[in-house]
């Protein structure tokens, strides 16, 4: 790196712990929390009992389609989506557009039916703005509360989404920072850190994970940014500029294919022939069917597939209402272009889905390294300023947030399961959550002592984690027996991840705090560096 | 130099901390969300018709952490300060323009 000044040093310094300081426990509520939601789908099966149904969009979707577009008004069959829930459950939504008399936006608004895929049964159906309504769609509130709790900490619209596009920049601030001081990038790379409990020793144990999680921190931060700030900031203003205004003229440009309007009824040609031709092309299975203007002569039928092997983008292919195939459609715009590349590349980037499991492992193990890069930031701060009181109080801060978080995400799965049989999970899982922050608040409070702090926690977080599956199963979930028989790998996957979590966290050894050690033996005050 | 820029200079010079947390705070912000807004002004739209959507709103974080990190290394206060200002209202009279002409 060029030699820099003492006073840019100074200042990158200033920047670098400052921002990690006011915003360093924030940023690690989104960074655990996007760590544990890069399995997000996952833990929504494991929630609801693993999904029995095989490919829930392949199988006779059309009378599916066609029975639930008979039963709704005309209005509503402007759109018409497909897709399968977390229970492979088929979900169809007929809706048209409104003005939301909540939030004042314009909204999707219609029937929601939600039909069993092997028999059709309709099982429940909803009318309404039915994104206001995550119990509508969304069978696990424990998902849908954890992705929340990371989008937007919880916070409404739009703040929420502002604050974390806010920590996102904060992120790329503080890697980029990091990199500019860091004098030997490379050569910290390899070097082991000192030996012994001495600052230095964990001054090396943060440089060498954020060393490593440099790349990643940084894009994550970036892709973040883009995704909190393009909805609530970006895309209205670009609508203004270029669109005097019109949001939905924004969107119809960037998403939906140019239609020569035709009204005169034309009869769907078969659905379940258009997704095997879909998928034949794809190379992959589909995700999500979108049938514009149902029952028109100028109505399109579009079909979104996960990323075939070897491909990092979703593919999007659209169909006439005759059933023939009419192009392969970007992820954005009306044609290939390059726009289009790099913004299909944001997702996958972001979720860590672009290979699977395996991809989405790497980003939870890079995820938890910068858990404990953010966390060992903050206490390499408050060590070096253990002398006074504020920042001891911040230290305990530190660690009540450190173990509390993962301990309130463990408690809102807790309550989850509890309220499944008699009481409403989309209320219970947050009050859980917050229950137990507030129980570790105070615990942190009450217990004086570093080592005692840290035990309990880790026994709690231990204890949680192991018989969560028990509940799991006690609250009328699916047993292993039942998993193994019907090839449920994520249900057992996921306990089997838990186990070994808390059989980890048992066997983790407390160390005695430097600060408790120093008190004993009065050493000389020591210099980081 | 012209008075009015020697005495801004001054002032510049006279409280180098808020200048600096000024520029790198709201400045860098506020430039960042200009060049989002003024790029629809001069990109075209390319082939597909969306360049000029599609890359301001992904380039706006690169170019707020370019200006931050910009105006918390820049050792030329003065320079700093003009930079970041001519930038800001450079984009902010493009965007302006759009404004009164009806849209990008």
């Amino acid at each position: 790196m060029k030699s820099l000044s003492q006073s840019q040093m100074k200042r990158l310094t200033a920047v670098h712990g400052w921002s990690g300081m006011l915003l360093g426990l924030l940023l690690y509520a989104v960074v655990i929390t996007g760590t544990v939601v890069v399995f997000a789908e996952e833990i929504a099966v494991w929630s609801v009992g693993g999904n029995r149904a095989t490919a829930p969009l392949t199988s006779e979707l059309d009378s599916k389609v066609h029975a639930a577009a008979e039963s709704v008004t005309k209005g509503y069959r402007e759109a018409i989506d497909v897709w399968s829930n977390a229970r492979g459950e088929v979900l169809i939504f007929a809706h048209a557009h409104a003005r939301n008399p909540d939030t004042g936006q314009m909204d999707d608004i219609g029937p929601l039916i939600r039909v069993d895929a092997e028999s059709g049964e309709v099982l429940s159906r909803n009318d309404g703005f039915v994104w206001q309504r995550a119990d509508w769609y969304d069978p696990s509130a424990l998902r849908h509360f954890l992705v929340d709790l990371h989008v937007q900490l919880s916070v409404p619209e739009p703040w929420g989404l502002i604050l974390t596009g806010i920590l996102g920049l904060a992120m790329m601030a503080a890697g980029v920072t990091g990199f500019i001081m860091h004098r030997h990038l490379l050569r910290d790379l390899f070097v082991a850190e000192r030996p012994g409990k001495r600052l230095v020793s964990a001054r090396d144990r943060h440089v060498l994970a954020a060393s490593w999680g440099l790349p990643f921190a940084f894009l994550l931060g970036f892709t973040g940014a883009f995704f909190s700030f393009a909805g609530t900031v970006a895309l209205p203003l670009l609508a203004t500029i270029a669109f005097g205004g019109d949001q939905e003229a924004l969107v119809e440009t960037l998403y939906e294919p140019a239609v020569q309007t035709d009204p005169r009824p034309q009869p769907l040609a078969n659905l379940d022939a258009m997704i095997a031709e879909s998928t034949g092309r794809a190379g992959a299975a589909p995700i999500f069917v979108s049938i514009g203007n149902f029952g028109r002569a100028d109505s399109r039928v579009s079909i979104w597939h996960e990323p075939p092997a070897g491909s990092l983008y979703y593919v999007h292919n659209l169909f006439d209402g005759t059933g023939r195939f009419l192009e392969k459609r970007p992820a954005i715009g009306n044609e290939p272009s390059t726009a289009s590349f790099v913004y299909s590349l944001m997702g996958p980037l972001h979720f860590g889905n672009f290979a699977g499991i395996l991809s989405k492992s790497v980003w939870v193990g890079l995820g938890a390294a910068m858990c404990f890069v953010i966390l060992s930031g903050m206490q390499l701060w408050t060590r070096r300023r253990e002398e006074e009181r504020l920042w001891r109080g911040f230290a305990r801060a530190v660690s009540v947030v450190g173990y509390g978080l993962p301990l309130a995400m463990l408690a809102s799965a807790y309550a989850f399961f509890l309220s499944l049989p008699s009481a409403d999970p989309f209320w219970w899982t947050p009050a859980g959550f917050l229950i137990a922050a507030a129980l570790a608040i105070v615990f942190g409070c009450a217990v004086q002592d570093e080592r005692r702090l840290t035990l309990g926690f880790r026994r709690s977080l231990a204890v949680g984690c192991l018989a969560l599956p028990l509940l799991r199963m006690a609250a009328g979930g699916t047993s292993w027996a039942e998993a193994l028989g019907h090839g449920l790998g994520t249900v057992l996957a996921i306990d089997l991840v838990l186990a070994l979590l808390g059989a980890a966290l048992l066997l983790w050894r407390v160390q005695e705090s430097p600060r408790a050690r120093n008190a004993a033996f009065r050493p000389l005050s020591e210099a980081a560096e | 130099m012209p008075v009015r820029l020697q005495r801004m200079r001054a002032l510049v010079l006279a409280h180098p901390i808020a200048t600096r947390w000024l520029l790198a705070g709201p400045g860098a912000l506020l430039a960042a969300v200009l060049f989002m807004a003024s790029v629809p002004v001069w990109l075209p739209g390319g082939s597909a018709g969306i360049d000029n959507i599609v890359y301001p709103v992904i380039l706006a974080p690169l170019f707020w952490a370019i200006a931050f990190i910009y105006t918390c290394l820049e050792e030329n206060l003065p320079r700093g300060a003009a930079v970041v200002s001519a930038a800001i209202l450079l984009q902010g009279l493009m965007v302006a323009a759009a404004l009164v002409g009806g849209g990008a």
